[in-house]
């Protein structure tokens, strides 16, 4: 269901244009370098210029775009991933390579700080995207560029990887996806069977509970024993039943026959 | 000869709420409700106790009960039935009640004794019997049928349902050891034509 809503969510993206899913790719440093821009056309982003494709470069922010709606929507667990960080990244590599020679003419003009007159306004930018770098460096990276790293191969737009050529911290995105793949794995783990595998690898744990509850076991029986020990030595019994006590009554008490009486002697001859 | 049958033998083997009768009568005593008694094992000895007061032959009670009946106290005046002389009597069909009262003296060791006492109600329907009186004394005699129940209450709580013992095989010859000695001046009427009480 959700691959579906998905796929319609792509389709919908798609079917809309380049140009409205990149306004709704815009960050505040984009949108603010779009302002600088003297042609008033829509800057595209900066990682895009290296492309030397210009049929592609349209597409590729869409599907970037895609990619990340896909993720949200068949991660919905999972936070979602930030923006912001996933496009200035490959920003970054866009600075020094903006300082190549001959930037490859593309349908979409390049932006203006490849250009001499405008280095000002780019080198002033570029501190800017570097800036948050070290920020972001001890903690995990964001799961975007991750993401497109997996998904770019797919797409097979080759595409020169001059970021990872500029910088060598950028290829250690990689390593994000299988902890954030574990860390979506573990409480799929029953709790039961996490407790089990606890047991089954400390037998140690179990011996201690064996020997606790035995303990406690000899420790009641032991008080048990001592509080019967004291009663008895402290109890006395004395039973008495008297039978002359006590009311009776029968009822129709009768002789059934006269009695009978017997009365026997012995008599000697010469009495 | 008859197998005895004992007055224990009518009571049920286990009388649990004895100890708690017997508990809440001994704890008005401050001393021994302030001792942590095992009192699941009192109940058990009281229960032995009350077996052991009551280990005595059904028949020898009855027989006592008889001899306090006029038509057997006569038997007893030396004037009318001298020494030496055997006389049998047969008794009908009728029916015995007899309370009797097991005394249980209990000592909790530094607290005086409590003197406890049972009510144990005799009933026994005897078809018939046949007596034999030597010198004052039930001395033995056969019986046709003999069934009897019991109850047990203590401060007028039954402590258990009625229960009754078996029907004595006829006939059954019984003898009596020591025998039972008929009281001179006691003479109950029996209910009905004569009441007893």
């Amino acid at each position: 269901m959700r691959f579906a809503i998905a796929a319609l969510a792509a389709a919908l993206l798609l079917s809309s244009g380049p140009g409205r899913a990149q306004d709704a790719d815009l960050t505040p440093e984009r949108a603010a370098a779009a302002s600088r821009d003297p042609s008033g056309k829509p800057s595209r982003p900066a990682s895009q210029p290296g492309t030397s494709q210009p049929g592609t470069a349209t597409p590729k922010a869409d599907q970037k775009l895609l990619i990340d709606l896909v993720n949200r929507l068949t991660r919905p667990g999972e936070p979602a991933p930030p923006r912001p960080p996933a496009v200035p990244q490959p920003v970054e590599p866009a600075a020094p390579v903006s300082t190549a020679p001959a930037p490859p003419p593309t349908a979409i003009p390049p932006p203006p700080r490849s250009r001499p007159g405008f280095a000002l306004p780019t080198s002033v930018a570029g501190p800017r995207t570097v800036q948050p770098r070290p920020a972001p460096a001890p903690q995990p990276p964001p799961r975007a560029p991750v993401v497109v790293a997996q998904v770019a191969p797919q797409m097979g737009t080759p595409e020169p990887n001059i970021s990872a050529a500029a910088e060598p911290a950028l290829p250690t995105p990689p390593a994000p996806p299988v902890r954030q793949s574990s860390a979506a794995k573990q409480p799929a783990v029953p709790p039961a069977q996490r407790s089990s595998s606890l047991l089954s690898q400390s037998p140690w744990l179990l011996l201690a509970l064996l020997a606790a509850a035995s303990a406690v076991v000899a420790r009641l029986t032991w008080s048990r024993a001592r509080q019967i020990a004291r009663t008895r030595a402290a109890l006395s019994l004395e039973p008495r039943l008297d039978l002359a006590q006590g009311s009776c009554s029968a009822g129709s008490l009768a002789l059934a026959c006269p009695p009978m009486t017997i009365r026997s002697r012995l008599e000697f001859a010469g009495a | 000869m008859l197998k005895s049958i004992l007055l224990s033998d009518l009571l049920p083997d286990k009388l649990d709420s004895v100890a708690d009768q017997v508990r809440d009568r001994m704890c008005d005593d401050e001393r021994i409700g302030g001792i942590k008694l095992a009192w699941d094992y009192i109940g058990k000895e009281l229960n032995r106790a009350l077996k052991s007061a009551l280990d005595r032959d059904l028949l020898a009670v009855v027989a006592k009960t008889w001899s306090e009946f006029s038509e057997i106290a006569v038997f007893a005046d030396p004037a009318k039935h001298p020494p030496g002389e055997r006389s049998v009597v047969t008794l009908g069909e009728h029916e015995l009640k007899r309370e009797l009262h097991p005394v249980i003296a209990v000592t909790v060791a530094p607290c005086p004794c409590v003197e406890l006492k049972f009510l144990l109600a005799l009933t026994a329907n005897i078809s018939g019997a046949r007596l034999t009186i030597v010198d004052g004394h039930i001395v033995g005699g056969d019986l046709g049928e003999l069934w009897a129940s019991a109850q047990l209450s203590y401060e007028g709580t039954p402590l258990h349902a009625p229960q009754k013992s078996a029907k004595v095989p006829v006939p059954g010859e019984f003898a009596f050891d020591p025998c039972i000695k008929i009281p001179r001046m006691i003479s109950r009427p029996v209910e009905g034509a004569a009441a007893g009480g």
